[in-house]
């Protein structure tokens, strides 16, 4: 087990290895099953048990960090932001995170589209396993945060996809999270959301303890970032300074 | 909260803090239960209403429809198809309903790590709900049809036949919901072997007919023969529970946990691959 700083937000994570099982796509039906106890294969059907997404990934982050995390599509962030979370189990390795974890990885997950707004942030609210009476504290806060205006109380059906990310990032930055991890949802927010996103992120990490951050927007993540892990292959190809590390994959990328 | 992964992924769950995991998610379990109502009549004129009247008609055609057929007293056999449809529904409904407790929880269980158990709760709240409508429009049936059955016995065993049956199709959710996701195949099978059973049981036939030797084996054995007689026993012939039944039912409730807790137990932790 390893030891965390008892009472002070911090994820260790040493030689974590991760492999999603392709087979449950490939082998789960009954035909296919049946088909292949008479030896018949499908064509065209690579087959691969499992692939690799996390290759012996060790790093820590300490309280107060803002940690960005960057690498072409299938190098393993997301993976890594889901197995933080402790959605995805570790085949090996060891994870240790000292603090409440709130993560935002799907906007449209945790909202029920014929609710309204301020509705959705009682029922998101819960998914996250936030006390109604907590969720009561800071409505207020959220809706305000969100800015949808009249929106609030119509059915979330009725709102772009700019509206679903103000409202999913208010909520999950307003509710107690000592840990905040954000997979790539800023895409559909305007830029003038966006930069209040940040000015949250970083009041959040003031008070609370870290965020983790997977990004294509580099210049947003250097923004909000002073840390940058690059990852390829599943394994940490650079950590560092933001500035170094983006210039760095940067320079891979376009070379 | 310190979080330890990796080696130690295998190894089953520590019950004490599954369950309490668990309970920290109540306050969802009764709002997912309550947007299941919502979204099951929504924008429907009647609404909550269909709760009622769907086994009420679905009885009433089975009735008119049989009791022609078997040559029954109209009043009786009605009261005997409700109170059939009624204990099927809630039975069945563990499968029909839970099997895609955990297919349904995609966006939760991809988003965080909540407990499975959770989404079967849910599920099965969800049945439980439903045989309370049921339930009160068999009462309120029975009440104009034929006002002597409704007795004191129902007050007993109402709530005892609740549990009892509550006991079964909580692992019945747990078990259907797990195999679903690793086998789509399975909610298109299982619709079949549940019309099989619904004829092999004394849902709207009356028992008897499965006590001819070639079928007696199985009267035997059928959980849902068994549930159908607590459940008509005390409502409809003012009878106690024959022990007999009491133990098959609950021999088949005790397997179906051990089966239930082996199969979420093997399969939660990777359960969010099978999406």
């Amino acid at each position: 087990m390893v030891p965390t700083e008892a009472g002070r937000t911090s994820i260790i994570v040493r030689d974590a290895h991760l492999s999603y099982p392709v087979g449950p796509f490939l082998k789960g039906s009954l035909k296919s099953n049946l088909f292949r106890l008479f030896g018949y294969k499908e064509q065209d059907v690579p087959d691969i048990g499992y692939i690799k997404a996390l290759a012996g990934v060790s790093f820590s982050v300490r309280h107060g960090e803002r940690v960005g995390i960057i690498g072409r599509n299938g190098s393993g962030k997301s993976t890594m932001l889901r197995a933080l979370a402790g959605v995805y189990p570790l085949d090996s390795g060891e994870l240790a995170i000292e603090g409440r974890i709130q993560s935002m990885f799907e906007i449209g997950v945790g909202f029920e589209s014929e609710a309204t707004g301020r509705e959705n942030v009682y029922y998101r609210g819960l998914v996250m396993g936030v006390k109604p009476s907590v969720i009561e504290e800071r409505i207020e806060e959220i809706i305000q945060f969100a800015d949808l205006g009249d929106f609030i109380d119509l059915p979330m059906r009725t709102y772009s996809s700019g509206m679903w990310v103000r409202l999913a990032f208010a909520i999950s930055s307003y509710l107690d999270g000592d840990v905040l991890l954000i997979d790539e949802v800023f895409g559909a927010g305007d830029a003038a959301f966006v930069g209040r996103a940040i000015a949250r992120m970083e009041a959040l990490v003031e008070t609370a303890g870290i965020v983790v951050f997977v990004s294509h927007d580099l210049g947003t993540l250097e923004r909000l970032c002073p840390r940058t892990i690059w990852m390829a292959h599943g394994k940490i190809r650079m950590d560092g300074p933001s500035a170094d590390v983006i210039a760095a994959y940067m320079a891979e990328v376009n070379g | 909260m310190t979080m330890v992964e990796g080696e130690r992924i295998r190894r089953p769950i520590p019950l004490f803090h599954y369950l309490a995991e668990t309970w920290r998610y109540r306050f969802l379990i009764g709002h997912l239960v309550g947007a299941d109502m919502r979204s099951r009549f929504r924008r429907s004129h009647l609404g909550i209403l269909w709760a009622l009247l769907q086994p009420l008609l679905l009885s009433l055609m089975f009735a008119f429809v049989l009791a022609n057929i078997f040559q029954q007293e109209f009043k009786t056999f009605a009261l005997f198809v409700f109170a059939g449809v009624v204990l099927w529904e809630f039975l069945t409904g563990g499968i029909s309903v839970g099997m895609h407790s955990l297919l349904q929880a995609e966006g939760h269980l991809r988003q965080a790590r909540i407990p499975a158990l959770v989404f079967h709760i849910r599920s099965t709240m969800h049945c439980l709900v439903l045989f309370f409508f049921g339930m009160l429009s068999f009462f309120l049936f029975a009440l104009v049809i034929n006002p002597a059955v409704v007795t004191v016995y129902w007050a007993i065993y109402v709530p005892a036949f609740t549990g009892i049956t509550l006991l079964m199709v909580l692992p019945l959710t747990m078990i259907t919901s797990v195999i679903n996701m690793k086998f789509r195949d399975f909610q298109q099978g299982i619709g079949l072997a549940l019309q099989f059973l619904w004829y092999l049981s004394p849902v709207f036939i009356a028992r008897e007919v499965f006590k001819r030797p070639e079928l007696a084996w199985w009267d035997r054995i059928n959980p849902v023969a068994a549930l159908c007689d607590l459940f008509r026993d005390p409502m409809l012939y003012q009878r106690q529970w024959d022990p007999m039944d009491v133990y098959v039912f609950l021999a088949w409730t005790a397997a179906a946990w051990v089966f239930a807790i082996i199969t979420v137990w093997r399969n939660e932790k990777r359960i969010v691959f099978y999406y």
